[in-house]
Formats: C-alpha cells, sequence, structure tokens
C-alpha cells in the first residue's frame, strides 16, 4: 500500500473540508449501506435499555439501543424522516456498546449506529459549505488528533500551565472561563500531565527468557498524554519475556474520524497502520488503549463495510486485525509472570467501554491486578456503565457527558479507593477532570502502570 | 356465649352442583344472609350476625380431587379437615407448610377463609403463597374458579389472593389446589429464657444475619410460655421471657443449626437454654400453635407491626397484664386479655395504650375474638384505611345482595366508615 | 421540546389541543413526548406483532404526577396504560386504544431498605437487577429473577407477577410483595398492605399483583427481602434422551428435595448456546439440565449428591458440577440468554409459555416432537422443568407464509395441549393481548364474569389499560387485532 496518509486524507484542514464538500451524497437513503439483516437480529425484547447509560438518565426509550435501532431501520425503511429530534436521539448515543454485552440475540449494535452516523455526517457535510463547516472540530479531527507530536505542542502550554499550577489558580479565578466555550472545555478534561519520558525505541528486548515477539501500538493522544503508560506497558512486556517493537511509521487509529464519519479518511489511516505494523511477523500487535484497540480490531469489519470488493484491502486490514490484544487480554493468555513488590493499595478498576464491551475483556485486567500483592481491589456499582467520555462525546454533548461522569465519579468515590485504575485515555481523562471538579486527588492510573511499579518494587506515591 | 341473631338453619350440600343451585334459589328467592361454616373453630372473628340466615356447611364436601404426589400439589374440598389432609399428604413425606390450630376440626376452607397460620410462617410463608387454584361459589350462585393446578400461573386474575382471609365474604370455597412441601427428616427448638426482653430484641437483630435459616422465631413472656410448656408437657424454664427458635431439615442439618443457635445466642447471656429435640419437639410445636386460637380469654387480638419493632409492643402488652406470644420475626404480635377484663369499657382503656403504639409504629390491631355485644364497641380491624372503600366495592360486585357473612368484615352499617 | 400549533394539530389525532395543554401544564417539555418520530418507539414492546401508536407519552416523577394525569384522563374521558422497561412478551404495554403512555422510568428510587424487618419500599421504574445490586454485601436479596431482570422494573414485575429460574423454591413475585401504593382510575391514591403483615381485610396487594395494569398504576411497592442462600451447589447433567431427562427432574422433585432452580434445555438449544457462549456443551447431548441447589452448606453438598445418584440411575452419561463462580454465572448466562441465542439457528422463532404439572412434562415433550414432526417445524426446548414452565421455540422462516401457518397452528396445538394436561396457557409471561383469545379455553363464562366484576371494582370506566387480559364480554376477545403471523421474539 503506497497510500500515504500524511499527505492526502489527512492534510490540511482545508482540503479534507473541500473533499467532503465535493463528496458525492451517499447512494439511497441514509444508512442505505447497512447490512439489512442486522436489523433484524434484534428482537425488540429491551434486554439492553437498562445498559444503555443515556436511557439510564433519562427513561426515554429514544434514548435507549433498542429505541435507536427502531429509529435508524424506520428511517432506512422510509417510515420516518431524519428530524433534528431524532438525530438528536441518535448523537446521544455514547457508542459505548454496554447494549451489546447485554444483548442476547448477538445484535452488533456498533456495526449499525456507526455507519448509520457516517452516511448521516457525510449528507450532512454535503450540506453545509467548507465555510460554515464546524471549524473547531476539523481542527482537532484533522489537524491535532492524527499527529502525536502535533498534539504534544498543542498540549505544551497546558503542560507548563500545569507543572506551574497556573492552571489550578485559573481555574480558580474563573478565567478559563472566557475561554471558548469549547476550548475550555477541553482544558477541564486534560489530566493532570506528566513529563512522559521520551519516545519509546524501536525496540525494546525480552527480559528473561524469551516468550513472544510483539508490536505495542502507541497511538495519537495517548502518545501525547500518557506517553508514562507506553513506557509501563513496555517494561511489562519485557518483564513477560517479550520483545517489543514500536514502529515509527504508525498512526492514529482513525476513530475518532471514523465515529464522525470521516469514513474514508479512517480507511486511509486503518492502511498506513497495516503497512506500519508487520503483522505476519509478530505474535500479537499489543494495545493499551481500550478505544485504539476496539477500532483496530474493526479494521476488517470497516474494510468490508466500505470497500466490500477490495479482497487485498480485506485480507491486508483483516490480517491486522486478527493480531490486535489489548494488553491485558494479552498477558491473560500468555500467562503472567507474577509481579513481587508490594503495593498496599484500595483500588478500584474503571471498566473502559471500549474494552469490557467492544472486545469483550473483562476479567483479564481484574485477574493481572489480583496479582500485585497487596493490593486490594473493590468491586464498584454500576460498573458497566459509561462515564461518559466516549471519545469526543465529552465535547460534542457535554450535558449528558457531565451528567454521567458525575454518576461514575458517584459509584467510584462509594468504594472509597486510593487510586483509580483504568485502561483508556478517555477514560481517564473524564474521571481526572471530574475528580477536580469535585476536589478529590485520587490517582487515575493504567493497569500497567501498577504492575510496572511493583515489577520494580518501587512504592506507589500519591500524585 | 351466644351470638346475637345466631343464624338458626343449617344446609349441608354434598355436591358442589347442588351448592350452586340452592345459592342460586336462595339469591333469587328469600334472599337469607349465608353463613359459610367450616369446623367452626374461627366464627368469632368479625362482626357478629345481624340477622338470621342459614349456616351452611362444607362438611360434606371433603374429598380428595386429584393427588399427584410428584406434581407436589393436591386438589381437595374444602371441607377436609386438616387432620385428615395431613395424614393423606404424610403418606407420601410430604406436608401443608402452615401450621393450623385445632387442626382435628378445622377445615381447609376455613383456614384459607381466615388466612390462618402459626410459627412457620417466619420461615415457610402464609397460605397466600400455598393456595394455587381455588373453585367457589358466589352468592348468586355461579361457580367460579382461578389459578390452576400447576405451581407457576399467571393467565386471570388471581382470585385465589382475594378468597384468602376474606371471611367468607366473597364466595364460598368448594375446593383448593396446594402447592405441597417435602416434609422435613428432623425438627427441633431452641427454647432459651432471658433475664431481660431487651436481651431478646438484641438476640432477634442478631439472628437477622444468622449462619442458620429458622423457620420460626416465636417470643413468649412467661405467661404464655407457662402455658406452653405445660400443653407441650415439657419441663421447660418459663418464668422468664423466652425465645424459641424453630428449625427444620436433615437431622445433622438440625443438629448444626442448634449448635450454631448456641453459640451465636451466647453473647446475649441465656438464663437457660434448651435445644428440644424429636418428638417432644412436635409436642412443642403443637402447643406453639395452639395457643394462638380463642379458648376462654374475654378478647384475644392479633397486633401487626414491624419485626423490630415486635418485642418493644410486646413488653407494653405484658405489663397490663395480657399474655402473649410473637412471631417475632413477622411482627405478629398475640394476646389474650385475662378475665380482668370484664367489661367493655375495661377493654377499652386497656387497650387504649396498644392502640396508640401501632398507630404511632404504622401497624394495625385486629381484634380475633370477643363478646359479641363489644364488637361494635371496639376497632375491630383497626383504624380503617381508605383501601376499605375499594373493599367494599369489591364485595358489592361479587356479592351485590350483599347475602353472604353480610356484616362480618363491615359491621351493621356497611355505608358507614 | 417547544410547542407550536402546527405540532399540536400533527400529534393531536386521538386526544384534544385542551387535553395537550393541561397535559403540557403538568409535564413541562422534558416530561412529555408527543411528536410523532418520538412516539413511534413506544407503538410496541417485547411482542412486536401488534403495534399501536400512543398519542401521547409522559413521564411522571412522582405519585402527584400519576394521579394528575389520571384525573386528567378520567375529565376528558382518554384511556392509559402505565408501563415499565416494555419487556413484555404479551403485549402488556400495547396502548391498544391509543391514549396516553404513562412511562415510569423515571420513578426509580430505592425509597428504603431495611434489613431488620426484611424489606424494601422502591418506585416502580426501578430495575429489578439494580434492588439486588443495591443489596449486595447486606446478606439480603430480591429473590424473583427473571431472564429479563437486568432491564425489567420491578412495577412490570408487580403487574404481571413475574417469574425467574428460582422461583421453583422462592416463589414468584406475589410471594414476595408485601404491600404497595397505587393510583386509581379515579385519581385516588390507595395503600395496600405495607410493611407489616397481616393487614385486615382483602389481600388486595395480591389480588393487584398480576393484574396486568388493568386495576390502576402502581406507584410504590414495598417488597420483602430474602437472606442469601448460605451456600449453592450447580449442576449439569447430560442426558442422551429427553425422555430421561424429564423423567430424572420428577425422580429429584419425588425425593423431596426442592431445588432452586431446575431447568432443562434440549440439543437444538445447547447447539445455540455452545456457538453464542463456547462453555463446552457436549453437542450430541439430546437433553441437559441445569439443577441448582442451596441452603446450609451442611446440608448442599447432601442434596447434589442425591442429585447425582438420580440423574446417574436415570440414564445421565455425566453429571458436571460448577467449579467456580464464575463457572456457575457462565452456566446462568447460557441459560437466561438462551432465546437470544437462537437467532444462531434460525431467522425467525417463535417462542410459548405453556405450563403442565412436571409429570406431565415427558408427555408434553413428546407431544411436541409430534406437532413439530406433522407440521414440519423445528422445534427446540428451553424449560423451567421444575415448575413444569415449557418454553418451546418453533423455529421459521417468516417470508415463507406456509411456514407461518404451520407456526401457528403448532403452537396452538400445544398451548391446548397443556390446558388438557391440567396446565395453563402462560406460566410468567402474561396474557396482555397476545393470548386474551385462549381465556375462554382455561375459564368459562362464569370464571370470567366474575374477573370482570373484580376488573369493575378498581376501574369501573374502563379507562386503564383498555382490552387487556380479559376478553370482551360473548366474543372471543379478539375483534381488535387478528394474529396473522408469529413474531421473532425474545423470551425468558
Amino acid at each position: 500500500m503506497t497510500h500515504d496518509p500524511t499527505t492526502s486524507a489527512c492534510g490540511e484542514p482545508g482540503r479534507l473540508a473541500g473533499s467532503a464538500t465535493a463528496a458525492p451524497q451517499p447512494p439511497g437513503r441514509i444508512g442505505g449501506q447497512i447490512d439489512y439483516d442486522k436489523f433484524l437480529d434484534c428482537v425488540h425484547c429491551g434486554l439492553c435499555t437498562a445498559a444503555c447509560p443515556t436511557y439510564l438518565e433519562t427513561g426515554d426509550e429514544n434514548n435507549g439501543p433498542r429505541g435507536r435501532i427502531y429509529l435508524m431501520r424506520s428511517v432506512v425503511d422510509g417510515r420516518l424522516e431524519l428530524t433534528p429530534r431524532v438525530n438528536a436521539h441518535l448523537d446521544l448515543c455514547l457508542d459505548c456498546r454496554s447494549c451489546e454485552t447485554a444483548c442476547p440475540s448477538g445484535v452488533e449494535y456498533g456495526r449499525l449506529i456507526e455507519p448509520f452516523r457516517a452516511s448521516q455526517r457525510r449528507a450532512e457535510a454535503a450540506r453545509q459549505s467548507a465555510r460554515n463547516a464546524d471549524w473547531f472540530h476539523r481542527y482537532i479531527l484533522y489537524c491535532l488528533f492524527p499527529y502525536a507530536q502535533r498534539l504534544r505542542w498543542a498540549l505544551a502550554p497546558a503542560r507548563l500551565m500545569q507543572q506551574l499550577r497556573l492552571d489550578r489558580l485559573l481555574e480558580t479565578l474563573g478565567v478559563i472561563k472566557i475561554l471558548p466555550r469549547r476550548l475550555q472545555r477541553m482544558q477541564s478534561f486534560l489530566p493532570r500531565l506528566l513529563p512522559g519520558g521520551p519516545p519509546l525505541p524501536e525496540f525494546l528486548p525480552a527480559l528473561g527468557p524469551k516468550r513472544a515477539r510483539v508490536a505495542l501500538f502507541t497511538g495519537c493522544v495517548a502518545d501525547a498524554l500518557f506517553r508514562h503508560a507506553h513506557w509501563a506497558t513496555a517494561r511489562v512486556l519485557q518483564q513477560n519475556g517479550c520483545d517489543v517493537v514500536v514502529p515509527r511509521t504508525q498512526v492514529c487509529c482513525g476513530a475518532i474520524h471514523y465515529h464522525s464519519g470521516a469514513d474514508h479518511p479512517a480507511l486511509a489511516l486503518a492502511r498506513a497502520n497495516a503497512a506500519a505494523f508487520d503483522a505476519a511477523g509478530v505474535d500479537a500487535v499489543v494495545v493499551n488503549v481500550a478505544g485504539c484497540g476496539s477500532m483496530l480490531k474493526d479494521y476488517g469489519q470497516i474494510a468490508r463495510e466500505l470497500e466490500p470488493a477490495q479482497a487485498a484491502l480485506l485480507a491486508e486490514l483483516g490480517g491486522l486485525a486478527d493480531k490486535v490484544r489489548d494488553v491485558s487480554q494479552f498477558l491473560a493468555e500468555l500467562g503472567l509472570i507474577a509481579p513481587r513488590g508490594e503495593l498496599k493499595l484500595r483500588a478500584v478498576y474503571q471498566d473502559a467501554c471500549h474494552l469490557v464491551h467492544a472486545q469483550r475483556v473483562r476479567e483479564q485486567p481484574r485477574d493481572l491486578l489480583a496479582q500485585i500483592p497487596g493490593l486490594e481491589l473493590l468491586s464498584i456499582a454500576e460498573p458497566e456503565i459509561c462515564c461518559g467520555a466516549a471519545g469526543s462525546y465529552n465535547l460534542t454533548e457535554p450535558e449528558m457527558s457531565d451528567r454521567l461522569a458525575r454518576r461514575k465519579l458517584a459509584n467510584l468515590l462509594a468504594a472509597d479507593p486510593q487510586v483509580i485504575v483504568t485502561g483508556n485515555v478517555g477514560c481517564s481523562m473524564q474521571i481526572q477532570s471530574a475528580l477536580r471538579q469535585a476536589r478529590r486527588a485520587i490517582p487515575v492510573v493504567h493497569p500497567m502502570e501498577l504492575l510496572d511499579l511493583s515489577y520494580r518494587g518501587v512504592a506507589f506515591s500519591r500524585g | 356465649m351466644p351470638r346475637v341473631a345466631e343464624p338458626i338453619d343449617e344446609y349441608l350440600p354434598t355436591t358442589p352442583g347442588e351448592l350452586c343451585r340452592w345459592m342460586a334459589e336462595n339469591a333469587d328467592g328469600e334472599q337469607r344472609p349465608v353463613y359459610p361454616v367450616g369446623g367452626r373453630t374461627a366464627l368469632r372473628f368479625g362482626y357478629p350476625a345481624a340477622a338470621p340466615g342459614i349456616t351452611l356447611s362444607t362438611a360434606q364436601l371433603a374429598r380428595v380431587v386429584d393427588y399427584p404426589a410428584r406434581d407436589m400439589t393436591i386438589t381437595v374440598e374444602a371441607g377436609i379437615r386438616m387432620d385428615d389432609l395431613a395424614a393423606v399428604l404424610k403418606r407420601e413425606r410430604q406436608r401443608l407448610a402452615v401450621d393450623v390450630a385445632q387442626a382435628h376440626r378445622a377445615t381447609l376452607g376455613g383456614a384459607i377463609a381466615t388466612n390462618t397460620s402459626g410459627p412457620r410462617r417466619y420461615g415457610l410463608g402464609t397460605l397466600r403463597d400455598y393456595v394455587i387454584g381455588v373453585s367457589a361459589v358466589d352468592a348468586l350462585g355461579r361457580p367460579f374458579k382461578a389459578g390452576g393446578r400447576v405451581v407457576k400461573n399467571v393467565a386471570g386474575y388471581d382470585l385465589c389472593k382475594a378468597l384468602v382471609g376474606s371471611l367468607g365474604t366473597l364466595g364460598v370455597i368448594t375446593q383448593a389446589t396446594l402447592k405441597l412441601r417435602p416434609a422435613p427428616e428432623a425438627s427441633a427448638l431452641v427454647w432459651a429464657a432471658f433475664d431481660r426482653l431487651s436481651l431478646i430484641d438484641a438476640a432477634l437483630a442478631r439472628l437477622a444475619v444468622s449462619s442458620t435459616r429458622p423457620m420460626a422465631l416465636e417470643l413468649l413472656l412467661p405467661g404464655a410460655a407457662t402455658a406452653i410448656a405445660a400443653e407441650a408437657g415439657l419441663d421447660l424454664p418459663a418464668h422468664r421471657p423466652v425465645l424459641c427458635i424453630g428449625v427444620e431439615g436433615a437431622p445433622h442439618e438440625v443438629q448444626w443449626q442448634i449448635d450454631e443457635l448456641t453459640s451465636e445466642l451466647a453473647e446475649f447471656h441465656p438464663h437457660d437454654l434448651v435445644a428440644v429435640n424429636a418428638l417432644e419437639s412436635l409436642r412443642l410445636w403443637f402447643a406453639l400453635t395452639e395457643y394462638q386460637v380463642v379458648s376462654d380469654e374475654p378478647l384475644t387480638f392479633q397486633a401487626s407491626v414491624r419485626p423490630s419493632q415486635a418485642v418493644e409492643f410486646a413488653a407494653c402488652a405484658d405489663q397490663l397484664g395480657i399474655s402473649v406470644q410473637a412471631h417475632a420475626g413477622n411482627g405478629i404480635v398475640l394476646g389474650h386479655l385475662s378475665d380482668r377484663a370484664t367489661t367493655l369499657a375495661a377493654a377499652h382503656s386497656l387497650l387504649a395504650p396498644l392502640y396508640d403504639f401501632v398507630r404511632r409504629a404504622h401497624g394495625v390491631m385486629t381484634i380475633l375474638n370477643c363478646p359479641p355485644d363489644w364488637a361494635h364497641g371496639l376497632p375491630l380491624f383497626g383504624d380503617l384505611s381508605p383501601a376499605w372503600e375499594l373493599m367494599r366495592r369489591l364485595k358489592s360486585q361479587l356479592d351485590p345482595k350483599n347475602l353472604l357473612n353480610p356484616e362480618r368484615f363491615f359491621g351493621r352499617t356497611p355505608r358507614d366508615a | 421540546m417547544t410547542t407550536t400549533d402546527h405540532d399540536v394539530s400533527r400529534s393531536a389525532a386521538g386526544v384534544g389541543a385542551a387535553f395537550l395543554t393541561r397535559l403540557e401544564s403538568i409535564f413541562g417539555e422534558h416530561g412529555l413526548i408527543r411528536q410523532p418520530e418520538e412516539l413511534l418507539v413506544y407503538e410496541c414492546d417485547g411482542y412486536v406483532i401488534e403495534k399501536n401508536v400512543p398519542d401521547v407519552v409522559v413521564f411522571p416523577e412522582s405519585t402527584e404526577q400519576v394521579v394528575k394525569v389520571v384525573n386528567l384522563c378520567a375529565e376528558f374521558q382518554v384511556p392509559f396504560v402505565p408501563r415499565g422497561a416494555g419487556t413484555s412478551l404479551a403485549g402488556g404495554c400495547l396502548p391498544v386504544g391509543g391514549g396516553v403512555m404513562i412511562s415510569l422510568t423515571r420513578m426509580k428510587r430505592i425509597l428504603e431498605v431495611n434489613l431488620r424487618d426484611r424489606y424494601a419500599v422502591v418506585e416502580p421504574g426501578v430495575v429489578n437487577l439494580h434492588l439486588t445490586q443495591h443489596l449486595k454485601g447486606t446478606g439480603y436479596h430480591y429473590a424473583p429473577d427473571p431472564s429479563s431482570q437486568g432491564a425489567c422494573t420491578i412495577g412490570g414485575n408487580f403487574a404481571t407477577n413475574s417469574g425467574g429460574p428460582h422461583t421453583l423454591k422462592y416463589g414468584v413475585t406475589v410471594n414476595h410483595v408485601l404491600g404497595a401504593e397505587v393510583v386509581l382510575p379515579d385519581g385516588s391514591v390507595v395503600q395496600l398492605g405495607g410493611a407489616v403483615e397481616d393487614t385486615p381485610g382483602y389481600d388486595l396487594t395480591g389480588l393487584f399483583v398480576g393484574s396486568e395494569g388493568t386495576f390502576g398504576v402502581c406507584t410504590r411497592v414495598t417488597v420483602r427481602l430474602t437472606r442469601d442462600p448460605a451456600a449453592c451447589r450447580t449442576l449439569l447433567a447430560v442426558f442422551n434422551s429427553v425422555r430421561e431427562a424429564t423423567q430424572s427432574i420428577s425422580q429429584i422433585i419425588g425425593a423431596g428435595i426442592v431445588p432452586a432452580a431446575l431447568e432443562m434445555m434440549d440439543q437444538g438449544i445447547i447447539e445455540a448456546v455452545e456457538a453464542a457462549f463456547h462453555f463446552g456443551f457436549p453437542l450430541d447431548a439430546a437433553a441437559v439440565l441445569l439443577i441448582e441447589v442451596d441452603g446450609l452448606e451442611v446440608a448442599v453438598d447432601d442434596e447434589a449428591r442425591q442429585i447425582i445418584a438420580i440423574c446417574q440411575a436415570g440414564g445421565a452419561r455425566e453429571v458436571r458440577q460448577a467449579n467456580s463462580p464464575r463457572e456457575r454465572q457462565l452456566l446462568w448466562k447460557c441459560r437466561k440468554q438462551a432465546f437470544g441465542a437462537i437467532g444462531r439457528l434460525s431467522p425467525s422463532y417463535c417462542t410459548q409459555d405453556g405450563v403442565v404439572p412436571r409429570t406431565k412434562l415427558p408427555e408434553i415433550q413428546e407431544f411436541i416432537t409430534a406437532v413439530g414432526q406433522r407440521h414440519a417445524i423445528r422445534i427446540v426446548n428451553v424449560f423451567h422443568a421444575g415448575d413444569g414452565n415449557i418454553h418451546p421455540i418453533l423455529l421459521f422462516d417468516e417470508r415463507d407464509s406456509d411456514q407461518v401457518r404451520r407456526v401457528l397452528e403448532a403452537s396452538e396445538e400445544i398451548l391446548l395441549k397443556c390446558i388438557e394436561l391440567g396446565g395453563s396457557v402462560t406460566g410468567e409471561h402474561g396474557i396482555g393481548v397476545e393470548k386474551i383469545s385462549l381465556m375462554h379455553r382455561l375459564f368459562d363464562a362464569h370464571d370470567l364474569d366474575v374477573m370482570r366484576s373484580v376488573r369493575q371494582a378498581f376501574n369501573p370506566g374502563g379507562l386503564c389499560s383498555p382490552m387487556k387480559m380479559l376478553p370482551t364480554a360473548g366474543a372471543c376477545g379478539m375483534e381488535h387485532v387478528m394474529q396473522k403471523r408469529p413474531g421473532r421474539r425474545a423470551a425468558l
């Protein structure tokens, strides 16, 4: 694949917006490209409803999975127009896929809402002129997210502010409130940025007898904000006898693009990653961010949806997807070499939706954490309910996002933990933000960070 | 003691069909009040009859209709004596898990109509949990049924529930299907006497999280304890308040629970603790059941409070000289007034603090038995809630001519609250 | 939600503008739905064969608001129907005559938990499982556990007297309800029963439970809490013939053991469940029994041993025991989600909910097999076997109209056979609108007359849940709808 995403699909914002405007209307109705049988899988039993965060919050079936499937299907059937009200109900979906876990019929809700939204966004884009398009959204999507390095620069002032504790001061003074509303919101979501350390080398050798060779996916936002977690992940893999390769040419997974309807740019990123990762040459492509992991695992499906005729592409992306493992899933399969260092901590594990629902990785991280001497894993109420982060949801649906963050925080705090553990950047940012607003200083860490500390015999310090 | 306007005639139908025809004739013709009776053990419940009518006895409707033991259900006619029913079930090592006093006289129909229960209700529930189907005849002579013969069934309204405890005011029960339980291999009662009631209260709170699963949690004040021990023919320590805990199951299960209860109760320092086993336990279960019922006392009441208030209520009643037995785990307190309460006025003043108590506690007190001429001077069913209006509507829907036990629930002037 | 005159004329087809204006003054813009595109999802529940869109949906947050809407309906003579999670498989929430749907999903507070007195007071919109999760760690739980417990509400359970696998030992909803606050169709608020036992008078609580929303709207429920079992053992017995499995069930019950749950799945279900959950079920087995005993630690092993012996004597080729809580959970997940997994066997399916005395299980099982052969319809089975509650699942392709006809005929034959064997046409799903035509097969005219009289006491004007549960007097009960095709459905 010679396609280079950095110069085509995700080049300058102007170009992209232009290409979106120029894109032809999707053939037929909105959602027309969805495999209709996937709608029929839903037998309307309603067992999904209470698993849905937005249904729990509103009690309205229009905001529940069964209702949304009904709405989408009615639009596809031509029974219903895609009015602003209908749009609002669909937009309010977090795509957390908690409903898929609850569904006994195996409905692939994600494979309904995501393509539906993609076609919805394409139709919108076709209606809007480039000038009226949402500059903020596009800037974030196409200029910042794909590029870890750009993100790091963009966040540098924030990092500096945080290190100087200026942000706290500003928050206290309310100065931040005068920022444009959404920049302000982003600011409030940024986690306390730790010095992330240098970029990971391209190769980290196994310690002890070699058990596997893995590639590590580092992503964009995560590499900018959570490089320390990448280091921890790499060290834990090394401790477990893994050679770790970190391909330099890897790019953003494309999830945010795909979820906001920019499906072809997303596909371009997928191709770039397939080229960057030599899937056949490693035992697994390990991901430590839930959102990226589930996107990578969906590459094959997405190729089938967008380019059903291109067999080579399907094989290439499918081949990568098959090798993708969340790090906890991979370590559980490999068999963890038990860490020795004691961490006397009361911890709660917060399920990332894209791990527990999209990837069905639920027990593995808990099992790994349970092997840390001294660590007490507390259970919380509603572990399966989304924290409201959900990719860019916290920017697009701020009110519901905040409601869910408060709900999650209350459940977390009820367990009175000393540390909160979660395997996703988005959740981590959301919870840290909620903690700051509640003026609670509880560290939020990745499971690999705790394992790493235990292997290294380093005591856990708050902060 | 003769009741006011005692019904005079008696009618004994031999088949449900005959009963229907007779009821229809009465409804279309003379419209005399009908007073269904079974074993006549609970005729004093509710308000006395105001007008003479006909006593309708189900004594001849006593057949076992169907007993598929492997299904653990039985369908019997309502006039069957409880002892006879128990004997039939015992052959298959099964039972109806509800305690009914005076079982040699009491009939199943009567037990259902009065919602009789006993000590085991803590672990095993009451008749509403066991009656899965009924056939009855309404006041107009229409036979009707509800539920069925299967243990799980949600077709149609559950009229079984309406008939349980209806005191023969909605229909004459002719037949019932019961859900059965295996008879336990063994049972025992732990009889523990304490110096103070407060210790029993604390022990009951502890037992709410006991590692055992008791079937009965009985509280007996000394008067009741003495009488019950005597009735059982057992020499038990009865001069102090007693907590009596019943357990059932396989023999080793019962023994394990006795040991466990003994150790759980130790921290509350029982003055005496006796485990009553084997045949003796059967006598004690019997005595606990029988003591509930009306005997010679002028007045018997049942108070319903929350279980956590039962000990306090019992103490209050005890101070008034009332002998008290409580199904403490259910918050049911039974009191028998002594002979000292010889007038309505005396009963009134004696009961006043107890009525105050139940009002404060959002509970209720029902008079199970009193001289008929006291009945209209006492709130037999406590303070009537708005639900009573609904009950009147139900009664008038099913018995529009008000022929079946016309006064029993609502008194002489049913339209007055 | 803003209101314009245009909106009013559009959504006011069944109810007048004055009514809607009054309703909006009670509920405000966030407490009410009246736009056609948002009403659409309320046109059916878990039963999709019949549909009707309500004129308006309201979301009361208090008893007072329920009273207000009910009073308004009485004033304007508009029918209303309460709705919980909408998981009914019998059309219990279908707004047959249009009107107002009262969605109770926002009344979802757990108002009181009292462990010493073993009760909890909850609003009707509380999800069944949420109550049990709320009680986690207290040593108590709420016993009724319908397979939909993750979504269905206590109010809905109250209305339909829901069951679940553990009803075998613990009983159904009515056995665990102490009282309720209800709003009657005349707007009065009545407290039935309560936290104390044996409240005098008729057991209106017991009568109200299972009345399928035809008596009024329940706004608070006082439920009994049950001690958690001290121990449990979960067994899986594998049989080479269904008859051996069903006979073993009778043997177990006959031995005086009351398991906490006793479920059967036949080969077709095993195949689907294995494809969905990979438990490791033997695919060549004709039937498996899932048996759970609970009780004291000192007792459960004995009971488990007895059951193993009975199953082995009855021809079981293998009896396994779940070795960890996780394995037990997976087994139960397989069982509870078995219906959903059927989607993997067939494009469409139709589930029945018959009951027979448990000793008649071999007989009904053979009848079902014969019916399937006679109509050339594949039927797979999952039973709450201990209760005799059968769920035959008829597989078909809805695009083939002849198959559809045969499925309907076969279904009816099975249910009539259940009646003939002394059983019922519904063990837990309810009558709703789906089985209303079968009521006169179970009950005669007198029975139904008396039931109508009872309804008359609560709901004299008939505005509350019209045309549910009872057929119209003197007719077959299906005037408002003709069942033309079975639906794809999940079941409990």
